[in-house]
């Protein structure tokens, strides 16, 4: 019996070794390769560093805060800037009414389609958080 | 690792230095990795898919999983037993998507037949004609089986690395290398037979 086995086993191990193994296609690493070339060139990358984009927003709010500082509202008001010398104690009180504004009248019709926009503008976010989150 | 395997693999570097240049995100080490294993990794999953598209599919999604999890791999076992588990598992986790049958230990009866009665019937065949009977057979085989087979005639395996790989315990790694010999030369032996009827 044991004669038996060890000769099965022997001629199952010539079997093997006579058919070796099976080959794939011949551009198989390529492909597999290629696959993942492509799948880290979409992987996520941010277009703007963060610390650029601070650098950006502190632009901008630089920007705004010496417009409102510098820029007379109209012909009549004097600059921030200028009032700044006339003050002393009382900083407290200090507006800004240089900055003029304009008031804009939009019709109702504006106001119908800003509304709806702003409605499916807020479903579509909810939306895609959703989808981006599921993924 | 076996011989019929270093000899395919001869001329390729140890995997630590493959695996050292991927991570420092060289692709084309990954490549060479790829290449020295492509040839058991595939075998190993066409074993199970019997199927080639699906083998290299296959095939394919377990070297994508070994790239993006290779960090993870602490050298613990053997690469090659890593690489093995995640395309045995692939492989079979697509053939049960597929519905077909896996294994069912029960169904298989023991054959009383005698290697040599049909030793000396494949010898007659044509050395091209016999592997193609011999894969023919493997085919006919159930998938479990037949990995199990592969895993340790071709690639060599121990019992205990094949136990890594499979999750299986020794017992059964014994039972399903058992009965895969069985229904191996089973098949084979009917195969055969039909073969030498039609040479006739």
């Amino acid at each position: 019996m044991k004669n038996f086995n060890i000769q099965e086993e022997e001629f199952i191990k010539s079997l093997f070794s006579e058919i070796g193994s099976e080959s794939p296609s011949i551009d198989f690493h390529k492909r597999i390769i290629s696959k993942i070339e492509k799948k880290n060139s979409i992987a996520y990358q941010p277009l703007i560093s963060p610390f650029a984009l601070k650098l950006i927003v502190a632009g901008i709010l630089f920007i705004g805060i010496i417009t409102l500082i510098i820029v007379p509202g109209d012909e009549t008001s004097i600059s921030y800037l200028t009032k700044i010398t006339e003050l002393t104690p009382s900083i407290l009180n200090l507006k800004f009414p240089t900055l003029g504004i304009p008031k804009i009248q939009f019709g109702s019709i504006f106001n119908t389609a800003l509304l709806a926009f702003s409605l499916l503008m807020f479903s579509w976010i909810i939306y895609t958080s959703k989808r981006l989150r599921v993924e | 690792m076996g011989l019929i395997a270093s000899q395919d693999r001869m001329h390729f570097k140890e995997d630590s230095f493959y695996i050292e240049k991927t991570l420092e995100g060289d692709l084309n080490a990954f490549g060479q990795l790829i290449q020295k294993h492509e040839k058991y990794a595939y075998t190993l999953a066409f074993r199970i898919l019997k199927n080639q598209e699906e083998a290299e599919e296959a095939a394919q999604d377990a070297f994508m999983k070994v790239y993006y999890s290779l960090n993870s791999f602490e050298g613990k076992s053997k690469f090659t037993t890593w690489l093995y588990k995640i395309i045995y598992n692939e492989a079979l986790g697509r053939l049960r998507r597929s519905k077909r049958i896996l294994v069912n230990l029960d169904e298989i009866k023991d054959t009383k037949e005698n290697p040599t009665e049909f030793k000396s019937g494949m010898e007659q065949l044509q050395i091209e004609e016999r592997k193609t009977l011999i894969k023919k057979a493997l085919n006919s085989i159930k998938p479990t089986e037949s990995a199990i087979l592969t895993l340790f005639y071709l690639e060599q395996q121990s019992i205990k690395e094949i136990e890594q790989i499979t999750d299986l315990t020794e017992s059964h790694i014994k039972i399903l290398l058992h009965r895969g010999r069985k229904s191996l030369l089973a098949s084979l032996q009917k195969i055969t037979n039909q073969e030498l009827i039609n040479l006739l």
